[in-house]
């Protein structure tokens, strides 16, 4: 369909459509991604790591509970 | 001209362009999640299915990854590339009792090999608590092991050894256990001494196919008569060597261990190293169906009794993943832990980089009674070894898995695979224990399968 067909609200939706992939596309140029949405991403994401400063025994056949002490 | 950051959209701003993070999807099985994971860093998170495209594309997500990717970064390298020796498997003795199929010792070693007498052993003790006294920060203990062939051969230089450095070392034996007797279990209870016993299968017909005496007997009965004098001892573990022969009774095999008490196993699949282990290699596929069964066993025998049974090995893959550098054994990093972490003596004061290369005399790198410890750690066979680095290894380089796996053993890849740059035997078999361990995770089941304080002495360095 040629767009000078349109009604009114389907070129308003257009209208507002690219205006929102245009204010995307600056924020995105600006701060090289789109906006910040913490919340989802945390709702989305699960992970988990931890560090020590005593590393493990470093054995490979061999297993002990105890941590051992390297470095 | 000198060097500069790079700017723009090349200084990272991007995932997977430039120097942005190269963030890698990861089927894991899982109906609800994918891990993410940056493969150089040791980094990954689960991502809901549905919500995959606006995590990998909003900006928190990268930020939280930027704001720790330096750590993280660190943390890898120095596990991989700035470990110093705190460990050593001591081999008193070439000679076995046994002549079981896969073992990695020769067998004409096995059967008239050499044997440490008592002063030689205290002599090397001595050498080793001299080198440790230097490099070992105040008050750490570095750990003996007393490893295979069969170290209970030298019963009196043992006793010897935990009385004249009870103060020095922390001790462990691995033991076939058939030459354990009820005095000799009291004075490594009294010492303290870590014991890991051999046991293949829950029954004899299994077990006495691949661990046998040199005239063919099975063993299994006395080696239960050793785990007994052992029940409810902590510093037990029980270690399976997993064969295409004995695969299908891992779930059997962790019933037995968790109603005789034993806390700790390690199920390990057959290193391929010498030519009659690669006879009993399993279908990696086939394997991890029964891993995967023995480890949900374990835990329904935890849920039903409140009693754990640590399966190490695959315990220290959900380490490699939720606390890197606290794993506790070290073939699953590339450099593994052989020459760095650790190194073997043979009796005669033979010094390799890990027991697995005792049969392979061009990886000799020296001799503890002529050679300072330095020297041998310097010396080319060591650094052949401790200078595999899986990044440029081919496929390991590009895995996305690459520091949860290590591509082990690299005994194994210079003579099965052809060199030590070549990967390991058992790459599907880890794939899956990655997976699986992710999938734990996701569903928060992970902790059931590692010890309570594992994770005493870390902090928490990433959390979403």
């Amino acid at each position: 369909m040629a767009k000078g067909s349109m009604g009114v609200c389907a070129r308003r939706a257009l209208f507002l459509l690219e205006m929102a992939m245009q204010k995307q596309q600056h924020e995105s140029e600006r701060n090289g991604r789109p906006s910040v949405s913490k919340d989802k991403v945390v709702k989305n994401v699960r992970a988990i790591r931890k560090s020590c400063s005593a590393l493990g025994t470093g054995l490979s056949h061999f297993f002990a509970k105890e941590k051992g002490a390297v470095r | 001209m000198s060097v500069t950051e790079p700017t723009g959209y090349a200084a990272g701003r991007q995932f997977s362009t430039g120097t942005g993070p190269d963030f890698r999807v990861l089927d894991i099985g899982h109906k609800d999640w994918v891990a993410v994971v940056e493969p150089r860093t040791a980094f990954w998170s689960l991502v809901a299915k549905t919500g995959l495209a606006d995590t990998l594309t909003e900006a928190a997500f990268g930020d939280a990854y930027r704001k720790k990717a330096a750590a993280f970064d660190a943390e890898i390298g120095n596990l991989r590339f700035g470990l110093s020796p705190s460990a050593v498997y001591l081999n008193p003795t070439e000679r076995c009792n046994l002549n079981c199929t896969y073992c990695y010792i020769p067998g004409d070693l096995r059967q008239g090999g050499s044997q440490m007498d008592v002063p030689s052993l205290l002599n090397a003790l001595g050498i080793l608590k001299t080198y440790f006294q230097k490099e070992l920060p105040t008050g750490r203990k570095a750990q003996i092991i007393f490893h295979g062939a069969e170290p209970l051969l030298c019963k009196d230089g043992l006793l010897a050894a935990f009385e004249g450095f009870k103060d020095d070392f922390r001790f462990g034996v691995q033991t076939n256990g058939t030459l354990m007797d009820a005095d000799f279990a009291a004075a490594l209870r009294g010492y303290g001494v870590s014991v890991g016993l051999s046991l293949d299968a829950p029954e004899a017909e299994t077990a006495d196919r691949t661990r046998r005496t040199w005239g063919g007997a099975g063993v299994h009965d006395q080696t239960l008569k050793a785990m007994e004098l052992f029940r409810g001892y902590d510093e037990l573990a029980v270690i399976c060597t997993v064969t295409s022969g004995n695969m299908a009774a891992l779930p059997a095999l962790v019933d037995f261990f968790h109603e005789r008490e034993v806390h700790a196993a390690l199920l390990n699949v057959v290193r391929c190293t010498l030519p009659g282990a690669r006879l009993l290699k399993p279908d990696e596929k086939e394997l991890f169906g029964h891993f995967e069964a023995a480890l949900e066993r374990a835990d329904e025998l935890r849920k039903r009794t409140g009693r754990k049974l640590i399966v190490a090995n695959f315990a220290n893959i959900l380490l490699a993943l939720m606390a890197p550098a606290a794993r506790r054994l070290m073939c699953d990093l590339s450099p593994c832990g052989a020459g760095r972490a650790f190194l073997a003596i043979a009796p005669d004061g033979g010094a390799y980089p890990c027991s697995e290369f005792i049969g392979l005399p061009r990886f000799r790198g020296g001799n503890l009674f002529a050679d300072s410890v330095p020297e041998i750690l310097a010396s080319a066979p060591f650094r052949q070894v401790v200078t595999r680095d899986i990044d440029t290894m081919d496929p390991c380089g590009r895995c996305a898995i690459k520091h949860f796996c290590g591509s082990p053993c690299p005994a194994e890849a210079v003579e099965m695979n052809g060199g030590i740059e070549r990967p390991g035997a058992y790459c599907v078999f880890y794939e899956e224990q990655v997976r699986y361990a992710l999938r734990l995770i996701a569903d928060g089941r992970a902790e059931d399968f590692l010890w309570d304080d594992w994770d005493q002495g870390t902090t928490t360095s990433f959390e979403l």
